[in-house]
């Protein structure tokens, strides 16, 4: 174990009030967060009824209120390597599990709402009950909940990988881990992408942004459904 | 001369249509009408573009920014929960106050051969009475709403309830 976490360290240690300040400001929020979505999911009962709901947005809020807090409590103080890297690694956990609920729950509050009022929906016609249709819309709402639940399981295991480099050594990244790889937006990737010698980091860079990508493209999809939905 | 013309005005027909259609689609779906696109359903799409700012940055503020936009999303993600249980609520309410008066028919006119025919007398027969007075005091309608109501709940009504009562007809 205590190899494993040597294996893993932070490298990049924010210091400063700004980070101080924003961290302790979002850990609030997210505490707030948190009590809300408690609340929410016991009172109203079209979000009781459903299980997926019920479980995982309180976890979302949960593992969202965590992150902060690590973060918070690595910008604060100056700790032990040993206490850091046990920090950075359970930031790293919740970092990864944040990623399910967030492609999950949306698309459930979206399926909900579109099988109660019966409107079409995501390749199911919710709203002629009475024709034959070839597959019928019960098993076809099975169907794209479970390719739904599988997407995020693979995003997932994506993020894991990323997450704790079980694809690269830092050896491989010819900076010898000065950057962090997980930690790269779209911006690194345009800065960096023609610098370097081997196309294997560069694969890595992107991969590492592909889970994020996914969620985004999804959530605008639903977002536009709900939009659509009234306008 | 025509040409620049044309070519602002074509994209702006076509734009003009899909508005139209999307509208009338509006319309038709959401249960609490709002007037134009401006309207709370958009809040999500404010909150998921929280999640594309988050990945623009390069490894010097990733970490910061990515919690700022997960927060960000959150929020609007709790707008939209809110949302969503109020267009469940009034929908609700609508199928419950549509199967009472429903039943109401029925029971009055039970003893007549044609389930139609029935209807439509009970509603021309209690049109008069204090019965629509009644149920707009019960359920904060006003009376011309109703009677529009009434008019056309035979077509919205639970295919289930008619067949059940078509049933009872056809054993008496």
């Amino acid at each position: 174990m205590a190899s494993f976490l040597e294996d893993h360290p932070d490298t990049q240690i924010p210091e400063g009030t700004k980070y101080q300040v924003t961290y302790s400001i979002l850990t609030v929020i997210s505490l707030l967060f948190l009590y809300k979505s408690k609340s929410i999911c016991i009172q109203k009962p079209y979000y009781r009824q459903n299980s997926t709901i019920q479980i995982l947005f309180p976890l979302l809020c949960l593992t969202n209120l965590l992150l902060n807090l690590c973060l918070a409590i690595i910008s604060f103080s100056n700790l032990s390597p040993r206490r850091m890297t046990i920090l950075s690694v359970s930031r790293k956990i919740c970092q990864s599990l944040m990623l399910p609920p967030l492609l999950l729950v949306p698309f459930e509050i979206c399926y909900i709402l579109h099988t109660h009022r019966s409107v079409n929906f995501c390749a199911l016609s919710l709203d002629e009950k009475h024709r034959r249709i070839r597959i019928p819309t019960q098993k076809r709402g099975i169907f794209v909940k479970n390719v739904i639940r599988l997407v995020a399981l693979g995003l997932w295991s994506i993020e894991i990988m990323i997450q704790f480099r079980f694809l690269w050594n830092d050896e491989s990244w010819e900076d010898g881990g000065r950057m962090d790889i997980e930690d790269c937006g779209w911006r690194t990737v345009i800065s960096e992408i023609g610098n370097r010698k081997g196309g294997r980091n560069d694969m890595y860079l992107i991969l590492s942004l592909i889970p994020d990508m996914t969620l985004l493209w999804v959530s605008f999809f639903l977002s536009i459904v709900f939009w659509r939905y009234v306008f | 001369m025509l040409l620049p013309e044309l070519i602002l005005k074509f994209p702006s027909q076509t734009y003009c249509q899909i508005k139209y259609l999307f509208f009338r689609y509006g319309t038709n779906s959401s249960f609490i009408v709002n007037s134009s696109f401006c309207n709370p359903w958009s809040t999500f799409f404010i909150g998921s573009i929280g999640l594309g700012v988050k990945q623009c940055f390069s490894s010097d503020y990733y970490r910061l920014v990515s919690q700022i936009g997960i927060s960000f999303h959150l929020l609007f993600l709790f707008l939209l929960l809110n949302l969503v249980d109020q267009e469940m609520k009034a929908s609700q309410n609508f199928e419950s106050f549509l199967k009472d008066t429903h039943k109401h028919f029925v029971v009055e006119g039970g003893n007549s051969t044609n389930l139609n025919s029935s209807f439509e007398s009970g509603l021309e027969s209690h049109q008069d009475d204090d019965f629509l007075q009644e149920i707009s005091e019960n359920q904060n309608v006003d009376v011309p709403c109703l009677e529009i109501i009434l008019h056309h709940s035979e077509y919205i009504m639970d295919s289930s309830q008619m067949s059940a009562s078509q049933d009872r007809l056809s054993n008496a």
